[in-house]
C-alpha cells in the first residue's frame, strides 16, 4: 500500500474541502457561534461556588441573554464578577436560582428576569424543556472529561464557523446549493463564551423576522382576548418563590428582580392581560425585593425590539448601562 | 470517554507517543494498563474497583483452579467467578428489574410487599469486561488455555482501552499471546488504524448520529399510531443507524488497537448482506455470538444432542443472549425471536435445503432481502420503549393497525432513509466476502485516499447532537 502518498493526499485534500467550506459561508455571512448547551451552561455553573459575596449571577430566559452585556458591567463594576446562567427557551429560572440557593452557599447578588407568566410557573407551558434539566445535567453527567471536551469543542466553535453544531452547516450548505442554487441564510444571532447571545438584526432576513413578529404578535393578542386570572389567583401561583428568596436573603444574599423590554407594540397586550399595579408590583411587594420594570423607567422602554422582546447587540451595551444606573444603590 | 470526543483525539495522541517513546516492553505495558484505567475512570471514576474486583477475582479463581487437580475443588471455585461476574451483573444491570418483576409476580399470587427501588447506575461497559474475565476463567476451567504467567498481562488484557466498554469482546488466548513480544513502530499499522478509525468514526458521527438518528427519533421518540411509511421508514433509519453506531465503535476500536500494535477480532462483517439467520449471527457482533456459542450453547449440548433438546438450547441461548443486551422484556422477546428464525431456518435448510434453486444468485439476493427484511422487523423490538410501542409500530408495518395514524415521516426523511439504506445494503452485498483489508489493498490509492478525505470532511462539518454509542448501555 502506498501509505505515505494515501496520507499525503488525504490531508492537503481534507484542508482543501474545509477551507473552502469556510470561506463560501463567511462569504454568506455566516459566523462562529458556540453551542448553547448543557455543557457550556455547566461550564459557567461551575463558576458559582468560586463567586464572592460582591459578585453577581444573572438569571432568566433569552431576554437576558441577549439583553445584559457583561463586559459594560465588568467596566463598571472591575471588581466584582458577574456570570450569565440565563437559558433560552425553557422558562422559568427559578429552578436554576432554588438550585443555587440550596446546593451552594453563594451569598451574593441575584438579578433574575422574569415575565408575570414565567413566575408562576416552574415549567414553561407547552414547554417540553425546563432549566432544571440542565442543572441536573450539571450534577450528574458533567465530568472533568465533559469539561475537557466542551473547552476544546468550544474553543473550535468560537473559531470557525464550519465546526458550528447547530443546523449542520455542511448539509445545509450543499443541500441549499444544490436544490435552491443558494448560499444557506445565515442565522442572524450567536452565542459567545460567556454565554451571551448578540443579535444582529442587520442579518436578519426581513421577511422571515416580520413573520415571525406577527405570530408572536398574534398569540399575545389572542391571550389579550382570553379571561384572565386573578391577581390573587396569580399570586398564589408565584408562591414557590417566596421561601426561597427568603432562605437566600437569610444567609445574606440579595435578590433583585427584572422585567425586561418588549416593544410598544407588544407591551400594549400584555400590560391588558396582566397590569404591572396588580400583577408585578403586588409580588415584588410581597417578597420586599428590589425591581426594575422596564415599563417605570421612559429610558428602559424606548429600545428598537424587531422581533418584540429581545435587543439589537448594538443596543445591548446601551441598555445595560442605563439599567446598571437604576441598579446603582443595590450594586454598591 | 468515547471516540467521537475531542478528549479521546487528544488522550489517544499522548498515548501513542508515549507508547512508543517508552523503552522497555513492560513499561509500556504498563503505561497502556494505567492509561486504560484513565480511559475508564474518565466515564466514572468509582467504578475502576468494579473493574478491579472483577479483573483480581477472575485472576484468583483462575489460579485456584489451575493449581488444583480435583475436579469438584475446580468446579466450586467456577462457581465462585460465575457469583462475582454474574452477581456484578445481575446487581448493577438486572437489580431493578429482577425487583421489578418479582414484585409483579407476587402480586399475581396475591402478595402484596413494597419494595425500595434503589436508583443503581449501570456502569459503562460491565457486560463487556465480565463475559471477558469469565471467558478466561472458563478457559482455565475448560483447560483450552494455561493459567497466564503475568499478572499484568491479564490485567492489560481485561482493561485494554480500546475493547474496554464496548467490545469486541475478546478471547484471552488472541491477546495474551500478543503481550509476549515487544510491538515495533509499523508506519503502516499507524496508517491502517487511522484509516479505520476515520471509518468508524464516519459510521458513527455521520451515518448514524447526523443522517439516521433524527430519523429514527421521529418515529420512536413520540407516541402514537405511525403511518405505514412512518413505521418502515423510521425502522429502516434505526436499522442503518445501529449498523454504523456498533460497528463504528468496533472499526474504531480495532483501528486504535493496531495503532499500538495490538489485532482485535473482527466484529461485524457486512451483516445485512446475509442470507439466513445463522449467517446473520456470523456477521453481526460476531465476538458475541461466537462467546455465547463456545461458553453457553456448547455446554449445554449444541447440537450433540437430539434435534428438540437442540432446538431448546439455540432458543435458551438466543433469549440469553437477547436480556444480555439489557434488562427489559423487549430484549428478551427479540433474542426469543431471533431464536425461532434460526429453528425455522434450521428446519426449513433440513426440508428443502438440497434443492439446487437455493444456490442460484437470484434466489441467494431474494433470500438475502427477505433476511434484512425479517431483521427490520426485530430492530423494532430492541429500540422500542416498551412492548406496546414495539407492538403498535410492528401492526402498522405490516398494515394491520386499525388506529388512525397519527405519526407521519416527511420526504427528505424518506428521500434520505431510502437512499442511505438501499447504499448501505449495496456495499453489504458488494463486498459481503470480502475482508476491508482486501477491498483497501485493491483498491487504486488515490481512491482511498480520496475516501478517507470525504469521510474526514464529513465528520469535521456534518456535526449533529452529540450521542453516546448505543452499546454503551450494554
Amino acid at each position: 500500500m502506498n501509505w505515505l502518498q494515501i496520507w499525503l493526499l488525504t490531508p492537503a485534500l481534507l484542508l482543501l474541502g474545509i477551507s473552502t467550506h469556510e470561506v463560501v459561508l463567511r462569504q454568506a455571512k455566516h459566523e462562529p457561534s458556540i453551542n448553547d448547551n448543557a455543557d457550556l451552561f455547566c461550564d459557567v455553573y461551575s463558576q458559582v461556588q468560586e463567586l464572592e459575596p460582591d459578585d453577581v449571577i444573572l438569571l432568566g430566559a433569552s431576554r437576558m441573554q441577549t439583553g445584559f452585556d457583561l463586559k459594560v458591567f465588568h467596566n463598571k463594576f472591575p471588581r466584582r464578577k458577574s456570570i450569565l446562567l440565563a437559558q433560552s427557551g425553557r422558562g422559568s429560572s427559578y429552578p436554576v436560582f432554588e438550585e443555587i440557593v440550596k446546593k451552594s452557599d453563594f451569598k451574593g447578588i441575584v438579578i433574575i428576569e422574569e415575565t408575570e407568566d414565567t413566575l408562576m410557573s416552574r415549567k414553561y407551558k407547552g414547554q417540553k424543556y425546563t432549566q432544571k434539566e440542565f442543572v441536573d445535567y450539571c450534577n450528574r453527567q458533567f465530568t472533568l472529561n465533559q469539561q475537557v471536551n466542551h473547552r476544546i469543542s468550544a474553543l473550535l466553535e468560537s473559531q470557525f464557523v464550519f465546526v458550528k453544531n447547530e443546523g449542520s452547516p455542511l448539509r445545509r450548505l450543499w443541500v441549499n446549493l444544490l436544490s435552491q442554487r443558494q448560499l444557506p441564510e445565515q442565522f442572524y444571532f450567536k452565542t459567545i463564551l460567556s454565554r451571551e447571545q448578540l443579535i444582529d438584526y442587520d442579518r436578519a432576513d426581513i421577511l422571515s423576522l416580520e413573520e415571525f413578529r406577527d405570530r408572536v404578535m398574534e398569540e399575545v393578542k389572542e391571550k389579550a382576548q382570553q379571561s384572565v386570572m386573578s391577581p390573587e389567583e396569580w399570586l398564589g401561583k408565584t408562591e414557590h418563590w417566596w421561601s426561597t428568596v427568603n432562605q437566600f436573603r437569610a444567609r445574606g444574599g440579595r435578590v433583585i428582580f427584572v422585567r425586561m423590554p418588549v416593544s410598544q407594540e407588544r407591551w400594549k397586550f400584555e400590560s391588558q392581560i396582566a397590569p404591572t399595579e396588580n400583577y408585578w408590583n403586588r409580588f415584588v411587594d410581597k417578597l420586599n425585593v428590589k425591581s426594575i420594570h422596564f415599563a417605570d423607567y421612559p429610558d428602559l422602554s424606548n429600545f428598537n425590539l424587531p422581533d418584540t422582546s429581545h435587543m439589537d447587540m448594538g443596543d445591548k451595551p446601551v441598555f445595560t448601562r442605563l439599567l446598571l444606573t437604576h441598579l446603582e444603590n443595590e450594586l454598591q | 470517554m468515547t471516540f467521537n470526543s475531542y478528549t479521546f483525539a487528544l488522550f489517544f495522541l499522548c498515548v501513542l507517543v508515549v507508547y512508543y517513546i517508552l523503552g522497555k516492553w513492560k513499561m509500556r505495558k504498563q503505561f497502556l494498563l494505567i492509561t486504560s484505567y484513565m480511559f475508564y475512570a474518565a466515564w466514572n471514576p468509582p467504578f475502576v474497583i468494579l473493574l478491579w474486583i472483577s479483573t483480581f477475582a477472575d485472576w484468583q479463581f483462575s489460579q485456584f483452579i489451575a493449581y488444583t487437580d480435583k475436579t469438584s475443588v475446580k468446579r466450586i471455585f467456577l462457581l465462585g467467578s460465575l457469583f462475582v461476574n454474574l452477581g456484578l451483573l445481575g446487581f448493577f444491570k438486572y437489580g431493578n428489574f429482577i425487583l421489578e418483576n418479582s414484585i409483579y409476580i407476587l402480586k399475581t399470587l396475591g402478595i402484596n410487599q413494597n419494595f425500595s427501588f434503589v436508583n443503581i447506575l449501570l456502569p459503562v461497559g460491565i457486560s463487556f469486561y465480565t463475559f471477558q474475565t469469565l471467558s478466561y476463567t472458563l478457559d482455565v476451567y475448560f483447560g483450552k488455555i494455561k493459567h497466564w504467567h503475568s499478572f499484568l498481562d491479564y490485567a492489560l488484557y481485561v482493561t485494554f482501552f480500546p475493547q474496554l466498554v464496548a467490545g469486541p469482546i475478546v478471547r484471552a488466548d488472541e491477546f495474551l499471546q500478543q503481550c509476549e513480544y515487544e510491538k515495533p513502530l509499523v508506519w503502516s499499522n499507524i496508517s491502517w488504524g487511522f484509516s479505520l478509525i476515520t471509518l468508524g468514526l464516519f459510521e458513527k458521527v455521520v451515518v448514524a448520529d447526523a443522517l439516521l438518528a433524527p430519523v429514527t427519533e421521529s418515529l420512536y421518540s413520540v407516541s402514537g399510531t405511525p403511518t405505514f411509511t412512518a413505521a418502515w421508514v423510521g425502522t429502516l433509519a434505526f436499522t442503518g443507524q445501529i449498523f454504523g453506531d456498533f460497528a463504528g465503535y468496533s472499526t474504531c476500536a480495532i483501528g486504535t488497537a493496531i495503532c499500538l500494535g495490538f489485532t482485535l477480532p473482527r466484529n461485524f462483517h457486512f451483516p445485512y448482506a446475509a442470507v439466513g439467520f445463522s449467517d446473520f449471527w456470523r456477521r453481526w457482533h460476531i465476538s458475541l455470538s461466537t462467546w455465547l456459542r463456545d461458553y453457553l450453547y456448547i455446554p449445554l449440548g449444541g447440537n450433540r444432542v437430539s434435534n428438540f433438546r437442540n432446538q431448546i438450547n439455540l432458543m435458551i441461548t438466543m433469549l440469553l443472549g437477547g436480556l444480555w443486551h439489557g434488562a427489559a422484556w423487549s430484549f428478551v422477546v427479540w433474542g426469543g425471536v431471533h431464536g425461532i428464525y434460526l429453528i425455522v431456518e434450521r428446519y426449513l435448510k433440513k426440508t428443502f435445503g438440497h434443492q439446487a434453486i437455493w444456490q442460484s444468485s437470484g434466489m441467494r439476493l431474494l433470500l438475502g432481502l427477505l433476511t434484512f427484511i425479517l431483521t427490520c422487523l426485530t430492530w423494532v423490538l430492541f429500540r422500542a420503549s416498551s412492548l406496546t410501542q414495539a407492538t403498535n409500530i410492528i401492526t402498522s408495518m405490516l398494515h394491520f393497525s386499525s388506529q388512525a395514524p397519527t405519526i407521519d415521516i416527511s420526504n427528505g426523511s424518506l428521500l434520505k432513509t431510502i437512499a442511505i439504506i438501499f447504499s448501505m445494503l449495496g456495499i453489504h452485498w458488494l463486498f459481503r466476502d470480502k475482508s476491508l483489508e482486501e477491498i483497501t489493498h485493491k483498491s487504486p490509492w488515490w481512491i482511498t485516499s480520496i475516501a478517507l478525505a470525504v469521510m474526514l470532511y464529513a465528520i469535521a462539518t456534518l456535526h449533529a447532537q452529540d450521542r453516546s454509542f448505543i452499546y454503551f448501555q450494554f
